[in-house]
């Protein structure tokens, strides 16, 4: 069992963030010039965007794109509104440019942008998956004999695993564990203390752990 | 483990170890995530081999810690779609925001107007003040940086292609080559070597070609009319009325979007090489030769097809076929000369390389079927031709005609009949007037292949050889510009081009074609984006020439230096 000092030490892999001021420990060792001058470039663009340069916002878009739709494909799974919600983040990011300070990066801004903006639909999805398993619960039987299923339905059975997670340990799980942000991003971008967080990723753990274990059919 | 357990290792007995079900689920996590001790992860491993029970936990909890690798991807058009997509929704968004400040601007107009008024007065009443409200716009407002030039020698700096659309200096057209007839809004004729939106174009039997905004080259077949409708950051509009226009566009991700509006459909392309044909009917086909383009319906924007590389859609009838020599050939005077490179050494000796593409060549890039992937075989005679009267397009390879040295042999008089000193003389001389003869024979021929619009393009390839074969001689100092005009009109490659002209400028700064030099290095710097280097340069030329040729097309472009005059 880990806690909270076990995960902010741990390292599973992750993948780099660019947030200003980040703790060592995720591939980011050399690389203070170029941060220096990313955060450099950050300020142009986003002053660009401000002035209301159509090229700049552009250029957020794209160098962003793929981390607002992963972000949402990870946390959701496969959704007919992804691609209205890749616009919805984008759009209120645009709108509100003129109130970004430029104290954190770009990317930790619109993963905050999409938490905020996934929460609701979140929360109305998971009132609806309980709602769905306590019908499920009559149809176990039937499935206890299931045959061996392919990777894809393992990946689609874990999905519908996780949403059983509240949205809170949800969003935490996702961040740590798919985006690979460390406990102190997770926090500035849910605007939470570290304690809170760690205490929600334990709290995720063990209820997945709990889930697994209750799952009406194997996959092994 | 049990402290028994411990205590029996500790001991060196050869006591098994209990790992059971629950030790197995709480260790999951841990050994899943790659953080568990090598000793756990053996124990792990033996009991899931026997136990099916774990086996299926396992494999649903690794399920779950398993980062989804497959996501969706957006790309082309329909990421192009979305970014339209968002801005229109943060419009509305600042929209409403918007609405509500609405009221206390209104509030505040009436007191904002009693400021204006006081200025206004002031500005009038005294003349210092008056100046620096009304004086000329500053050049740097409109500039972002020159961090992207590159030095050569001491003081030519040379800009790379700036992308995006940042000043209306840059949406001009620019007639590259051939011959047409244009018409203002108004139908009244223009004449003049640039384009402004509104002209509209009419070929009669010869092509023309068009270089807009300094990353779009047009060519305008025979019997061709069109009109250029629009220019902007975002969009770049043509609409062809009839005849065939074929297109070349290096899009950058900041370039503006270029339609080709038709009669019958909307042509909407991000970056690629195609052409448009309507015929007499007025029915449209598109065919592309690189990249991809959307068909749309001119009314409500719809789309009717995506066109592939190596394919011609017929608009009215939804039916697809292989591109053709048609296609091809009203492409091919827009095909790339990005191999060929000119520069200058540290010495001054001029360098270039050769071209890897012959001329007429079809570039590897084009999906033209049938078609072999052996550049020798990527003529246009090889190219599948349903038209006999595309055979008429088909353009002789230009063959070079090198200085005949037996066609210039001298019916020398007897040596003996000259004086030894003479004899010298008359050979140096009789050298002499060769080596001009030849060097003008060459550059007559590379400049007839530069006035023909249909062999402009060719020209690049003589240009280059003729250079390095009398790159030194000064009266080869010409063709230095017209390898910069080739490489800026056909290559958008304005580093190159501003490296050529301005090197023609060290070695023959009062030469005739001086003055258009300098008008040549204006453009540059404006369809490369580097608009305060433009407006310095124009300044320069104005200086120089306060009643040249240009000046007129100089202030249509940054009429604020009317006061340079």
């Amino acid at each position: 069992m880990l806690d909270t000092a076990d995960l902010l030490t741990s390292d599973s892999g992750l993948l780099p963030l660019e947030l200003p001021g980040r703790e060592v420990g995720r591939a980011r060792v050399g690389a203070r010039s170029q941060t220096h001058q990313g955060t450099n470039d950050q300020a142009q663009l986003v002053a660009r965007a401000q002035a209301g340069d159509e090229r700049a916002l552009r250029v957020i878009y794209e160098r962003h794109e793929r981390q607002v739709r992963g972000h949402l494909f990870r946390l959701l799974g496969p959704d007919s509104e992804l691609d209205d919600l890749v616009q919805i983040v984008f759009s209120r990011a645009f709108a509100a440019i003129d109130r970004f300070e430029g104290k954190a990066a770009i990317s930790t801004w619109l993963y905050r942008i999409t938490a905020n903006t996934t929460h609701n639909l979140l929360r109305q999805r998971f009132r609806r998956e309980r709602m769905r398993q306590a019908v499920r619960a009559f149809n176990i039987g039937r499935e206890a004999d299931r045959v061996q299923p392919s990777k894809v339905e393992a990946r689609d059975e874990a999905q519908r695993l996780l949403e059983q997670l509240s949205p809170d340990l949800r969003q935490t799980f996702v961040l740590y564990h798919y985006e690979g942000l460390t406990l102190q991003e997770i926090s500035t971008i849910l605007g939470r203390p570290v304690s809170t967080i760690g205490d929600r990723l334990t709290r995720a753990r063990k209820k997945l752990r709990k889930i697994v274990c209750e799952a009406p059919h194997g996959l092994g | 483990m049990g402290w028994d357990d411990i205590e029996a290792v500790e001991a060196g007995l050869e006591r098994p170890v209990h790992y059971g079900c629950h030790e197995f689920r709480d260790d999951s996590e841990r050994v899943i995530a790659g953080r568990a001790h090598p000793e756990l992860e053996r124990l792990y491993a033996g009991h899931l081999a026997f136990c099916s029970d774990c086996q299926g936990y396992h494999h649903r909890l690794e399920a779950v810690y398993r980062r989804p690798q497959r996501v969706p991807k957006v790309e082309g058009f329909a990421r192009e779609k979305e970014f339209r997509g968002i801005l229109e929704r943060t419009r509305a968004a600042k929209g409403e925001q918007s609405r509500g400040v609405q009221r206390f601007v209104d509030s505040a107009s009436v007191g904002m107007l009693g400021v204006a008024a006081t200025v206004l007065v002031a500005a009038l009443a005294i003349p210092s003040v008056g100046d620096h409200l009304f004086g000329d716009p500053i050049a740097h407002q409109v500039e972002l940086s020159n961090e992207l030039a590159s030095r050569f020698d001491d003081a030519v700096q040379i800009p790379a292609r700036r992308s995006g659309i940042g000043h209306q200096a840059q949406s001009f057209g620019r007639i590259v080559g051939g011959d047409a007839q244009f018409f203002d809004d108004e139908g009244n004729a223009v004449t003049g070597d640039s384009l402004t939106v509104g002209t509209q174009i009419n070929t009669g039997e010869s092509s023309l070609q068009v270089a807009l905004l300094g990353r779009l080259l047009a060519n305008f077949q025979p019997q061709t009319t069109a009109r250029w409708h629009a220019a902007s950051p975002s969009l770049v509009e043509v609409g062809l009325v009839s005849g065939t226009l074929a297109i070349r566009y290096d899009r950058q991700p900041d370039d503006p979007i270029l339609q080709v509006r038709t009669p019958t459909a909307l042509v909407r392309v991000v970056g690629t090489v195609f052409t448009v044909h309507v015929d007499d009917f007025g029915n449209t086909s598109v065919a592309v030769l690189r990249g991809k383009v959307e068909v749309l319906d001119p009314i409500d924007g719809r789309s009717l097809g995506e066109v592939e590389a190596g394919f011609d859609f017929d608009v009215e009838h939804s039916t697809y076929r292989d591109v053709g020599r048609r296609e091809v050939a009203a492409a091919l005077p827009l095909s790339e000369r990005s191999q060929l490179v000119v520069a200058i050494a540290e010495d001054g000796d001029l360098i270039i390389d050769e071209a890897s593409m012959d001329p007429g060549q079809i570039p590897q890039s084009w999906t033209v079927p049938g078609l072999s992937d052996d550049p020798g075989q990527r003529t246009l005679d090889r190219v599948f031709s349903d038209d006999v009267d595309a055979d008429a397009l088909v353009v002789a390879n230009a063959t070079r005609r090198r200085p005949d040295k037996a066609r210039n042999a001298r019916n020398a008089e007897p040596r003996e009949r000259r004086g030894p000193d003479q004899w010298v003389l008359d050979e140096l001389a009789e050298a002499e007037a060769e080596r001009s003869l030849s060097i003008d024979l060459e550059l007559e021929r590379c400049r007839d292949l530069y006035a023909d619009g249909e062999t402009r393009f060719r020209a690049a390839r003589c240009l280059s050889d003729f250079m390095k074969d009398y790159g030194r001689e000064p009266e080869a100092v010409e063709g230095l510009l017209l390898l910069g005009t080739l490489r800026m009109d056909f290559a958008h490659d304005y580093q190159s081009a501003t490296r050529n002209i301005e090197e023609f400028l060290r070695r023959a700064p009062s030469h005739p074609k001086a003055e258009l030099a300098r008008y040549q290095l204006v453009l540059a710097a404006i369809d490369a984006g580097y608009i305060d280097r433009a407006i310095s340069r124009s300044r320069h030329y104005l200086s120089l020439y306060p009643d040249g040729q240009y000046v007129g097309r100089i202030l249509q472009r940054f009429p604020e230096l009317k006061s340079a005059l």
